[in-house]
């Protein structure tokens, strides 16, 4: 038996190991007294390592099963490694008991399993993280791959910065190690790996570079408990460490190319930064693009007007954004030379001409006076701006309509108007907003001005931007760029009246609130319930407050905001609220009943009366 | 939304039982038509109130209607307008009769 140089062993029908060679204990390690009983040293712990005892079970079956075969089981060598063993059995017959022996040969089969192990482990990693494009996901990533596949406590991957910045560091599990930091760095100064040991040598920790060039950074791998590692175990974590490496500079070219990207593609874009009153959305349909063929923009012009175009070139993509962004800022000068909407239409015609793939643009030019409200427009075949009122009043701006630029030699361009009143919300838009296949692009219309309605309550136009989009796009994302610019008029100011207690004054100061509410665009109902709540309070003020004499004053405030009108009553004296229903008793009434709320606050010094009013219920 | 009546405006006429009351009827101008549905109801048979013309009336106002609605009064009043709101409110209905006119 000596004779052979494969390992060998012989067991009985019980398990009993009866025969082995020199080489079998060789390659177990463990010392090894005949006959000896199961279970045997060198076989995985069903407790710690169930899944590699699953197999070696398997194999017992199989020799029960079956005179002969071959498997491949993994094992544990006295010094704690894994040992995968190839083993071929027979069966034969004991000459003296007639029972049944089974003979194996066993191969050291590690290394062999271990390459392929490692190989495939290699290629999952490296597939898996050249799918990531960001650095921070990548390390995170990394990291776990790296512990799962050395089987390692914690691991610690970090980008050590040349020059010695912060360390960005990602830990895949447990607490840091105060060791970590400074093993990272000498690791990327030195770019070569370095393996701590115990006493006892057995490796603790390992750090690796994350190689080559100027990336600077390291890794370092937590080994606990501390174990044995082979050459092999450390060419295995380089080959890893050189995989993450290559991902991690592959994803900060991308990060580069990424940010000039976004920052070109961004200066195509309408301003971010709006006057008061503006709010924009845009959404590309081709991602991870920011652009696409569709453009707004916010022009700021002499006196107190502002320019506003949507435009929307054809195609979408990079194509159709390169274009959109020459048209964009022609667009924008025409109208900083003090040209209205007409003829900045008519001078974008000539422009496109000459710009490849500019014409057909649709483009929706708009000049507004934010004094008067006032606003002109022009559009070459583009859909109707959407302008809804504080009384839910709906215009479209669908005059002076032509055909997209450059389109026919000639095309006349016309201007129309429309007057924005207190609160009136203008919508401007691309198509992508409002046409969906099988729908006639009327329905599009009014599902965005019932969706500008609605938002118009919003105190914030950015609000309402979100809430318009939202309302209008289909939840299942959209195939068109879309781009959306709303504007809220505010005027007038805040009204303010100072009234003398003295009954003669309610009606000029009625008179003066009511001409503020008509220019407010309140509606006509809702203005005269204002009217009858505001005298109310005030004739209290004046009747009960000061009796009808001294020189304080009763104040009158009124402010509209988002569709609802806030109106302050203010004296210095004393309210005697009557429990019966007098005259008194019925003026309180008709506050509560006029105003969504009549809250009355009387203390010593004086009385304020808060009324409310929402202004657009419909809907 | 102004109307052909100055904003400040009151005015009211008595003609035997009929009073016609135009503008704005406050705590100023209240007095003024309490004495009229005074004089009307006068001689005691029910009063013909016509506040078509009326775009403002507040409590006072209303006050001065009730003080004359348990005599069988009639008042005319635009449909939908804020004095006709004003007086349902106000409970005038249960008082006196109300005509909505358009």
């Amino acid at each position: 038996m000596e004779t052979i140089q494969d390992a060998m062993q012989v067991t009985d029908a019980d398990g009993f190991l009866v025969e082995v060679n020199d080489a079998f204990r060789e390659l177990v390690g463990f010392p090894v007294q005949l006959p000896q009983a199961k279970p045997h040293p060198w076989w995985p712990d069903p407790a710690t390592d169930p899944e590699d005892w699953a197999q070696v079970a398997a194999a017992h079956r199989a020799i029960r099963d079956q005179q002969s075969g071959r498997f491949t089981v993994p094992l544990r060598h006295a010094d704690g490694h894994r040992l995968w063993a190839d083993v071929v059995y027979g069966s034969l017959l004991d000459p003296q008991t007639g029972q049944r022996l089974v003979m194996g040969t066993f191969r050291d089969v590690t290394t062999r399993t271990r390459v392929a192990e490692r190989a495939a482990t290699l290629s999952r990693v490296t597939t898996r993280l050249s799918q990531i494009t960001d650095v921070d996901k990548l390390l995170a990533d990394g990291a776990r791959e790296l512990q799962a596949a050395i089987a390692a406590h914690s691991v610690k991957l970090a980008l050590v910065p040349e020059g010695g910045g912060p360390i960005r560091a990602v830990e895949s599990a447990t607490a840091p190690d105060p060791r970590a930091a400074a093993a990272l760095r000498k690791i990327a100064a030195a770019r070569a790996l370095q393996v701590e040991t115990t006493d006892a040598g057995l490796v603790s920790g390992i750090g690796a570079p994350l190689s080559s060039e100027d990336l600077g950074a390291a890794v370092w791998l937590e080994v606990s408990p501390p174990r044995r590692m082979s050459d092999e175990d450390r060419t295995h974590v380089a080959q890893l460490c050189a995989s993450i490496s290559h991902a991690v500079l592959r994803a900060r070219a991308y990060d580069v190319q990424r940010t000039v990207a976004l920052t070109l593609q961004r200066s195509l874009l309408g301003p971010s930064d709006m006057p008061a009153g503006f709010a924009a959305r845009y959404s590309p349909a081709v991602l991870p693009l920011e652009v696409g063929g569709d453009w707004y923009d916010v022009v700021e012009l002499a006196g107190d007007k502002v320019g506003v175009v949507v435009g929307d070139c054809i195609g979408k993509g990079l194509a159709a954004a390169s274009v959109m962004g020459q048209l964009r800022s022609a667009c924008r000068a025409l109208l900083l030379a003090a040209m209205g909407p007409a003829e900045v239409l008519s001078a974008l015609d000539d422009f496109a001409a000459v710009t490849p793939q500019a014409t057909c643009t649709s483009v929706f030019c708009a000049v507004i006076d934010r004094g008067s409200g006032y606003v002109e427009y022009s559009s070459a075949g583009h859909p109707p701006g959407v302008l809804v009122h504080a009384d839910h009043t709906i215009e479209l701006l669908e005059g002076a309509r032509s055909v997209p630029l450059a389109t026919v030699p000639g095309a006349v361009r016309t201007r129309a108007g429309a007057t924005l009143r207190n609160g009136s919300v203008l919508a401007v838009y691309t198509d992508g907003l409002v046409e969906r296949r099988r729908e006639h692009l009327n329905t599009g219309i009014d599902r965005l001005t019932a969706a500008v309605a609605f938002g118009m309550r919003l105190a914030d136009e950015d609000d309402i931007a979100a809430e318009v989009l939202n309302r209008s796009l289909p939840a299942d994302g959209h195939a068109d760029d879309v781009a959306l610019l709303i504007y809220r008029h505010r005027n007038p100011a805040p009204f303010h009246a100072r009234l003398a207690p003295d009954p003669t004054e309610l009606a000029p100061a009625r008179a003066a609130l009511r001409d503020w509410l008509s220019t407010a665009g309140v509606a006509e109902a809702d203005a005269a319930a204002v009217l009858i709540a505001a005298g109310e309070a005030a004739a209290n003020a004046i009747e009960h407050g000061y009796g009808f004499s001294g020189d304080r004053s009763v104040e009158l405030r009124a402010s509209i905001v988002a569709g609802r009108l806030d109106l302050i009553v203010k004296d210095e004296g004393e309210w005697k609220v009557p429990a019966e229903r007098g005259n008194r008793g019925r003026g309180l009434h008709l506050m509560e009943r006029l105003m969504d709320r009549a809250d009355i606050d009387s203390g010593p010094h004086g009385t304020l009366v808060r009324l409310r009013k929402e202004l657009d219920r419909a809907l | 939304m102004p109307s052909d009546v100055p904003t400040d405006a009151f005015a009211v006429s008595v003609d035997g039982t009929a009073v016609t009351v135009l503008g704005e009827v406050d705590l100023a101008t209240a007095p003024r038509l309490r004495s009229a549905l005074a004089e009307a109801a006068a001689d005691g048979s029910s009063l013909h109130v016509d506040l078509r013309a009326v775009r403002y009336l507040d409590s006072a106002g209303m006050a001065a209607l009730f003080e004359y609605a348990t005599r069988g009064m009639q008042v005319t009043v635009e449909r939908d307008s804020i004095v006709a709101r004003v007086l349902e409110i106000g409970g005038l209905a249960g008082a006196a009769a109300i005509h909505l006119v358009d």
